[in-house]
């Protein structure tokens, strides 16, 4: 068949020749106008450098992505010069803490016994007034000793 | 694979670029659902490293001819793609790309490169539809083409086949 008679190259079929996405009947179709056809060959030339350069493309910016990933992998990499810095220091503070008992904990107050202190007063403090009250009559029997004292004591002595 | 670069005419640098490409040639093939292998990861990482330093000297080679040689095979499993993106012309398109700018820089990518279908584009690019996803992608060929025309005049890119 004379070239001038084929079908002028097809994009979108050349297309997806180079991307592996012709079914196997279109495959044949294109190969065989590839093999005919210096238009075809010349085109698909065109397609796979077009597809080539995009995919470099794709894969620079990869590499970059992921060299940049690796260059901050680095950066957190186990620094052991620092950690051995960091682990003498702790040394010293924990050494420093023993010698002043800053580890040593002081007495956990029971609960318990809280409670109790708290109930205690609680009705220490409710007692108070009464108390007080009690200290008050103390403190008028000790003013009035006789008169209080001989009422106190019940007689009736006959007056002389 | 450091050692293998270093004793083919590379540096440690070359070395830490290549595997970086490999793994992304690996990600590439898992990605595509066209990872086939059947022995351990690394062993294809290092097989993959290996074909396109050697790829890649071989290029070299023919820029600054006289550096040797090692008659090793080139990867017969790279498609014709992988073969082509180590080639200058590549390099020149992957240049205007840069040019081109957005959207269409990553409107290609996501069709090319991440073999998106052309709903996911839009979606993800927020065209109206499909439609007018591939109706941008083609307005994005064409001004790609026109950024490649200074190359193709000059024949740093061909245009015809042998």
């Amino acid at each position: 068949m004379e070239e001038s008679h084929q079908r002028p190259p097809d994009p979108d079929l050349l297309e997806r020749y180079v991307l592996g996405r012709l079914g196997p009947d279109e495959r044949t179709q294109v190969e065989e106008l590839l093999q005919n056809s210096s238009a075809w060959r010349d085109a698909l030339k065109r397609e796979q450098i077009l597809a080539a350069g995009i995919r470099r493309l794709g894969r620079a910016t990869i590499k970059q992505r992921l060299s940049e990933r690796l260059r901050t992998s680095v950066h957190y990499a186990t620094p052991w010069p620092r950690i051995a810095l960091a682990a003498a220091v702790m040394v010293v503070v924990v050494g420093v803490g023993f010698l002043n008992r800053w580890f040593v904990p002081s007495p956990t107050p029971d609960i318990t016994s809280l409670e109790k202190l708290a109930e205690t007063d609680d009705r220490a403090r409710r007692h108070q007034p009464e108390d007080k009250l009690a200290e008050q009559e103390l403190a008028m029997t000790e003013e009035v000793p006789a008169q209080e004292g001989r009422r106190a004591s019940g007689y009736d002595r006959p007056e002389k | 694979m450091t050692a293998h670069v270093l004793r083919n005419s590379g540096t440690t640098d070359d070395a830490e670029d290549i595997l970086q490409e490999a793994v992304v040639v690996l990600w590439e093939r898992v990605r595509t659902g066209t990872f086939e292998y059947a022995a351990r990861l690394e062993t294809f990482v290092f097989a993959t490293a290996k074909n396109l330093w050697l790829r890649r000297l071989a290029r070299k080679k023919r820029e600054v001819p006289g550096l040797p040689s090692n008659n090793h095979a080139v990867d017969e499993s790279a498609s014709s793609l992988d073969l082509l993106i180590d080639s200058e012309e590549a390099a020149l398109v992957h240049e205007a790309l840069e040019r081109l700018g957005e959207p269409c820089k990553t409107l290609l990518l996501l069709y090319y490169w991440e073999e998106r279908t052309m709903s996911e584009i839009a979606v993800e690019l927020g065209f109206a539809n499909a439609d007018t996803a591939k109706s941008k992608k083609y307005q994005c060929k064409k001004a790609l083409e026109k950024v490649l025309d200074p190359y193709r005049e000059d024949g740093r890119i061909s245009s015809k086949t042998a």
